[in-house]
């Protein structure tokens, strides 16, 4: 069974996901994932498909930028060859976030941190807030970090890379943040 | 995936609201320690604790620092005393009362609790050995707290240890006048004491428990003031309903906290875990403070007209919302009013808005008692007496633990100031209307039956 990946961006407008999913229909695609998210003005999103039938991803691509372009938005697709590692490493979820004024090379200084000690970011957002008077940023990001490295490590290069940029952070283990508020 | 709020609402209680744990405390039983002779008990003593005891703080420390929430106290508890020493006379228990001081010093933990007897029906030789030896164990001593639990809802008040503790908390401030009578900071006399509490002055394992616990302690009156503080600009004539249902959603978080952590380290110390105690438990630091929550609910300072009624709701709310959250709930369980450990209450007694008879009136609502009460040096022992047999009447009538942890300061009058220092804080000494009256009853001992338990009403 072949499968592809397929992102769509573009402005947001009401219908895109029914335009996008009728053509899949229309090719016998079925969608196993996907998610989708609107930032400010914009609609970005990405799907898992299978595509029994093994349509060229081509033609599939051309039909739907074809009903997309009207919408002013596009659509990338490629085949999924990814396979889920044998020698999987073990993680354990953590929450970094760090907040400070927001300034060009932040995100990029912290994330180079992360990826420096081999965790995998699994989810980041960044919310712009001004709870203080002035703009700040929040960033939020779920981390798998891998068993042998220490959270203490951890939070020493990323506290660092976040002084550096007059950042505060924080590195918590995921469950607490469970914990407090789920049932 | 987590949702921006939960993240941020978590930090902010950390952050500006004083989230921790207030206390991991590691209970060890010392009964098989028992021998005849006092050097081998108190070397097995010593092994035990320091054993078992080693890797406290630090597994505390990691598993605090891995969830980003402190863990602000690492204490243990040990059988009572009397019992695991009760073979030995008053001097025995002295040094054991310095091997439990020199093992907790050793492994670093701040307290070490259960320096103490069970007497509410009435006192073996080791009871009276070890009750006649806490005014030198307390002044000789850094880290070591008392309790001796004189009265039951089952058994009655035993009036002649009443008495007994009265004279031993009149000795107590005598042998530490230099320190303000700093060892009655660490004696606490008791009515229906839990076998599980992990606060201090009262922590200690009973006879009841496994031979090692880990007990929790968690606290958070700052993060219950900010959220009524955060409904009431929400919404400004919240009422009391709703407030309570705040004070109850928080306790629910705050409860999870010391959940997810007292289970963290049992497993990380291979012990069993206990209990969570629900306590509102304040510092003498601006923003952690119980009294603060009084004025957040509208009104002028604890102690005026209507402060039982809220003390009432506060405390109830607290239970209602921890157990939700705990699977094992234990200890106090409640609001705490410790004077002198709470900036708010201290300076309540200051300003004249709350004296000892409402503080004595308040306890029948709440969890422990008169609590860290600073009192003039000229207070009798029998007033002081009485007093703890009041305090004790309310505990054994309402089925609910009550204590006295008072402090007859040596040399100072009403109105002056004393300093404990460090979570112990620092108040005003209250005034006690009608000292040196209350001798008569006091010195007629026996026992203060033990009530019906129908025809409640």
């Amino acid at each position: 069974m072949t499968k592809f990946v397929l992102s769509v961006i573009g402005q947001d407008k009401p219908g895109i996901l029914a335009k996008i999913s009728s053509i899949l229909f229309r090719y016998g695609c079925n969608i196993e994932d996907v998610s989708q998210t609107i930032l400010q003005t914009e609609f970005a999103s990405i799907f898992i498909v299978t595509n029994p039938k093994a349509h060229p991803l081509q033609e599939i691509g051309q039909a739907l930028n074809q009903a997309l372009g009207s919408l002013q938005l596009s659509a990338h697709l490629r085949p999924m060859t990814a396979q889920a590692s044998p020698t999987a490493v073990t993680t354990q979820p953590f929450v970094i976030t760090t907040r400070g004024v927001d300034k060009p090379g932040t995100i990029a200084a912290v994330t180079t941190a992360i990826a420096s000690l081999e965790c995998n970011v699994t989810n980041f957002r960044a919310i712009i807030t001004q709870e203080s008077g002035v703009d700040e940023m929040i960033m939020i990001f779920e981390v798998d970090v891998p068993m042998g490295v220490e959270h203490r490590r951890l939070r020493q290069i990323v506290g660092g890379a976040c002084v550096a940029h007059g950042l505060d952070s924080s590195v918590q283990h995921r469950d607490i943040f469970e914990t407090l508020h789920r049932i | 995936m987590l949702n921006d709020r939960e993240v941020l609402s978590t930090l902010s209680m950390i952050k500006n609201e004083n989230l921790d744990v207030r206390t991991v405390t590691l209970g060890i039983s010392l009964l098989d320690c028992a021998s005849h002779d006092l050097s081998r008990f108190i070397d097995t003593v010593y092994k035990r604790i320091t054993v078992l005891a080693k890797d406290l703080v630090t597994v505390c420390d990691e598993v605090g620092d891995r969830f980003g929430i402190p863990v602000v106290n690492k204490r243990i508890s040990v059988s009572p005393i009397a019992v695991a020493a009760a073979p030995f006379g008053s001097r025995g228990m002295v040094e054991v009362a310095k091997t439990l001081d020199q093992a907790a010093s050793d492994v670093k933990v701040d307290f070490i609790g259960g320096f103490g007897a069970l007497v509410e029906k009435g006192m073996a030789k080791g009871d009276l050995a070890l009750i006649d030896a806490i005014p030198e164990a307390l002044d000789v001593t850094q880290r070591l707290c008392s309790s001796v639990n004189v009265a039951t809802t089952r058994a009655g008040i035993n009036m002649d240890a009443v008495a007994l503790m009265g004279r031993t908390i009149k000795a107590t401030a005598e042998r530490t006048r230099d320190r303000d009578g700093l060892g009655c900071a660490k004696l606490v006399v008791f009515a229906n004491i839990p076998e599980d509490v992990p606060f201090m002055a009262g922590a200690y394992l009973g006879v009841g428990e496994a031979s090692s616990v880990i007990n929790v302690g968690v606290s958070g009156p700052g993060v219950v003031k900010k959220a009524l503080d955060r409904a009431l600009l929400d919404n400004p004539g919240a009422h009391l309903g709703e407030l309570s249902e705040v004070i109850k959603r928080t306790a629910f978080k705050v409860t999870r906290v010391g959940e997810i952590i007292g289970r963290e380290v049992a497993r990380l110390l291979g012990v069993e875990f206990g209990i969570v105690d629900l306590s509102l438990a304040p510092t003498p630091h601006v923003g952690d403070s119980v009294g603060e929550i009084f004025q957040s609910l509208g009104l002028g300072a604890i102690g005026v007209p209507g402060s039982t009624a809220a003390l009432a709701m506060i405390n109830d709310a607290v239970k209602k919302g921890g157990a939700f959250a705990s699977s094992r709930v234990g200890g106090l369980s409640g609001a705490f009013i410790p004077v002198s450990e709470d900036l708010n209450i201290a300076a309540a007694v200051s300003g004249g808005q709350l004296c000892l008879e409402k503080l004595e009136a308040m306890t029948a609502v709440c969890s422990v008692g008169l609590d860290m009460v600073a009192l003039p040096g000229e207070t009798t022992a029998e007033t002081l007496s009485g007093i703890i047999a009041d305090e004790m009447a309310i505990g054994m009538i309402n089925k609910k633990t009550t204590a006295a942890r008072l402090i007859p300061v040596p040399g100072k009058k009403a109105g002056d100031k004393v300093f404990f220092g460090g979570l112990l804080g620092e108040a005003e000494i209250m005034s006690v209307r009608s000292n040196g009256v209350s001798g008569g009853f006091v010195s007629r001992g026996g026992s203060i039956p033990a009530p019906l338990q129908a025809l409640i009403n």
